[in-house]
């Protein structure tokens, strides 16, 4: 077949062309055509005669009962798109006002328990006082609570304070995409540098540590969700405050000479992190919420 | 005259009403709003030609606009409704972009 006079429009176009032209020529809905030329009885005549004959009244509502649906559509859809950004914001508003009231609720929970453990201790001391075999009971208790963290205690110890390095150093994206793990491509503490310093602080002969505010017990655990620090499931910021109660020069020495205390130092150097160790003639460090063990019983030591 | 004062009391009412789309509607007004535009400018220019028929004009509106929220419809079902939506507003934006310009060389004669 020879190419069409004047069109040398390859073959896998012409398709698309086609359709595009077929739709911009015949943009009127052909049936418009149709109707009036059925209206003028198949004459061929001037074309202002109307087609008279499909405007009755039904045709006329029909067509206004029409318009006015495109306008409430019109304006209806505007508003769904309008509401759409609050709605979400609303969402964000109820999950913080959420966030706020299971605080609040833990708050008044804790003070309750702590009330509850104090009538406890008052109940039970009260009980063992009154015998001789009590007294020397409730003397080894207190002993295995305050080194359990059972109990609030204070006595001199230092304070280390950790801060992750300024946000302008290591630019923005640090705020919004998770740090890598083990934190050192951005300088961020992570639970494993808390954990080394409280490890060294324990192996320098602490006897009491609280990390931003929470007594470690037996059971504690300092460890990462996200990026958040949690220690017993509590979330700590930066800066962190490790609170150590022991001999003050053996903690200090210590911790200097441990491993943690050389890494510290060298991300002190290399990123910035803030450490500061300060003594103190007196910590108070809070109870650490202990709980009950289920399943390990007293047994014999062997 | 009938028609563009049902359009603007639509419009009016539409504000004032403060309707709100039924949920399982939402997705689909947008694209129902276009192909009701596209009804609405093919019979403007059928006016402006001197061939509008109200028949033509509510059939082709009724079946523009069903044909257009079905495919989208069904493109949701199949998981390529948003290519779909985009296929159906390029076909009917085509649409009244042409019938557009007829109306303004036919109103503006040029």
């Amino acid at each position: 077949m020879p190419p069409a006079p004047g069109g040398n429009s390859p073959q896998q176009s012409g398709l698309s062309i086609s359709l595009f032209d077929d739709l911009w020529s015949n943009a009127l809905d052909p049936s418009y055509a149709a109707a009036a030329d059925a209206g003028r009885g198949g004459t061929d005549c001037a074309r202002s005669s109307r087609a008279g004959s499909s405007r009755s009244v039904g045709g006329k509502l029909w067509t206004a009962a029409l318009l006015v649906l495109v306008g409430v559509g019109i304006t209806t859809g505007i508003d769904a798109v309008r509401n759409e950004a609050p709605s979400a914001d609303g969402s964000r508003a109820a999950l913080i006002r959420q966030v706020h009231a299971g605080n609040t609720t833990l708050a008044k929970l804790e003070a309750q328990l702590g009330a509850a453990r104090t009538d406890i201790t008052r109940a039970q001391s009260a009980q063992l006082a009154s015998t001789a075999n009590g007294a020397a009971l409730q003397d080894q208790l207190a002993g295995l609570e305050g080194s359990a963290g059972g109990v609030a205690v204070s006595g001199p110890g230092i304070t280390v304070r950790l801060a992750d390095p300024s946000a302008n150093d290591d630019g923005a994206d640090s705020g919004g995409s998770e740090p890598p793990l083990g934190g050192v491509g951005a300088g961020t503490l992570t639970d494993r540098d808390l954990q080394a310093v409280v490890n060294a602080l324990w192996a320098a002969g602490a006897e009491a540590i609280s990390v931003g505010g929470q007594r470690l017990g037996p059971t504690s655990a300092i460890r990462t969700a996200g990026s958040t620090v949690l220690v017993d499931f509590r979330p700590v910021t930066s800066p962190y405050t490790i609170a150590a109660i022991g001999d003050t020069d053996a903690l200090q020495a210590g911790l200097a000479d441990s491993a943690a205390g050389r890494t510290l130092q060298s991300l002190h150097n290399v990123y910035g992190v803030g450490v500061s160790v300060a003594r103190s003639g007196d910590l108070h460090l809070d109870a650490a919420t202990l709980t009950e063990p289920l399943h390990a019983q007293p047994g014999r030591t062997p | 005259m009938i028609a563009v004062v049902a359009l603007v009391a639509g419009l009016i009412a539409g504000r004032f009403l403060d309707l709100t789309a039924p949920d399982w509607l939402d997705p689909y007004l947008p694209i129902a709003v276009v192909a009701a535009l596209d009804a609405v400018f093919g019979g403007l220019r059928a006016r402006l030609d001197d061939v509008f028929s109200d028949r033509v004009f509510v059939v082709s509106f009724i079946s523009n606009v069903v044909v257009a929220v079905l495919i989208v419809f069904l493109g949701d079902r199949l998981g390529v409704g948003s290519q779909l939506s985009t296929a159906v507003v390029v076909v009917l934006g085509i649409r009244i972009f042409s019938n557009a310009a007829a109306i303004r060389r036919r109103l503006f004669g040029a």
